[in-house]
């Protein structure tokens, strides 16, 4: 049985900073790990700062999927004062 | 850590290189994300590299208009010199005149997002005139106020981002005007 270890890093072509670890025995792999090698501390940073302000900290997670980061903490921010975001018109959401 | 190798490493190696200059531009220019407090320890060219010999040029912004970072670039290459740097090393042709003062805005009051927070008086930059997206919009264009993102510290001078400016003790800040609480 033989067994070896496939290592990329840094995943390239993406934005961010990826490590990818890949066993393979015999042909098919086995296990897989995968690593985010950037630390950036924004949990941290966010800390005793306005929540409407959060949204444009969490942006600046990625700057190729800036915009999920961003709509996750207003999502957060909204679920934690139990607000309710009505749906938007069928008038204004066809335009 | 980039394929096990610090950033720092990475740009000590990289930016002394170029002969005659460079503009490693697109971070802020003091490249961090809150000063307080400040858990990545993050900093812009000039201050994570204080013997660098090579001439540094900052476009910031968050992020910075392409259009900028090629032009100077672009400008270079055209002139062989380096553009016109204000005091923050920023190119004077991009960030010579406040965001404010550009703004198509600033005389309409149903427009104008001062009483939401905009930065743009306290924020040099050109947006307004040259936009984001091949020149499609920009923040105010799509009624957001400006944030102050190529403004030294901006995460900390500039925030809160939003109600409405004023001064405490010497500082600009911003004042919610109300506060509506869920019922």
């Amino acid at each position: 049985m033989a067994t070896s270890r496939v290592v990329i890093d840094p995943i390239t072509r993406i934005e961010g900073h990826l490590k990818i670890e890949v066993q393979v025995t015999d042909g098919i792999v086995t296990d897989a790990w995968n690593s985010g090698t950037l630390f950036r501390g924004i949990e941290t940073i966010l800390k005793n700062r306005s929540p409407e302000d959060a949204w444009l900290f969490t942006q600046r997670l990625c700057g190729v999927c800036t915009y999920v980061h961003g709509e996750a903490s207003v999502r957060a921010v909204e679920n934690a004062v139990r607000l309710t975001i009505r749906p938007m018109p069928a008038s204004s959401a066809t335009s | 850590m980039v394929g096990n190798r610090t950033m720092l490493s990475i740009a000590q190696e990289i930016c002394p290189r170029p002969r005659r200059s460079s503009a490693p531009g697109p971070a802020p220019p003091t490249g961090d994300r809150g000063r307080i407090p400040q858990p990545h320890r993050a900093k812009g060219v000039k201050a994570a590299l204080p013997n660098l010999t090579v001439p540094v040029v900052n476009v910031p912004g968050c992020p910075p208009n392409p259009v900028n970072v090629v032009g100077v670039i672009a400008d270079y290459l055209l002139q062989n010199r380096l553009p016109a740097l204000d005091s923050k090393g920023r190119p004077r042709f991009a960030y010579g005149r406040k965001v404010h003062e550009l703004c198509p805005y600033r005389e309409q009051e149903s427009r104008c997002l001062k009483e939401q927070g905009c930065k743009g008086e306290r924020c040099f930059n050109n947006c307004p005139s040259v936009k984001f997206n091949d020149g499609v919009s920009f923040p105010m264009q799509a009624g957001h106020p400006c944030i102050g993102c190529s403004e030294p510290n901006f995460w900390d001078t500039m925030t809160p981002f939003y109600g409405k400016a004023t001064t405490i003790d010497g500082r600009s800040t911003s004042v919610r005007l109300t506060t509506q609480r869920p019922t």
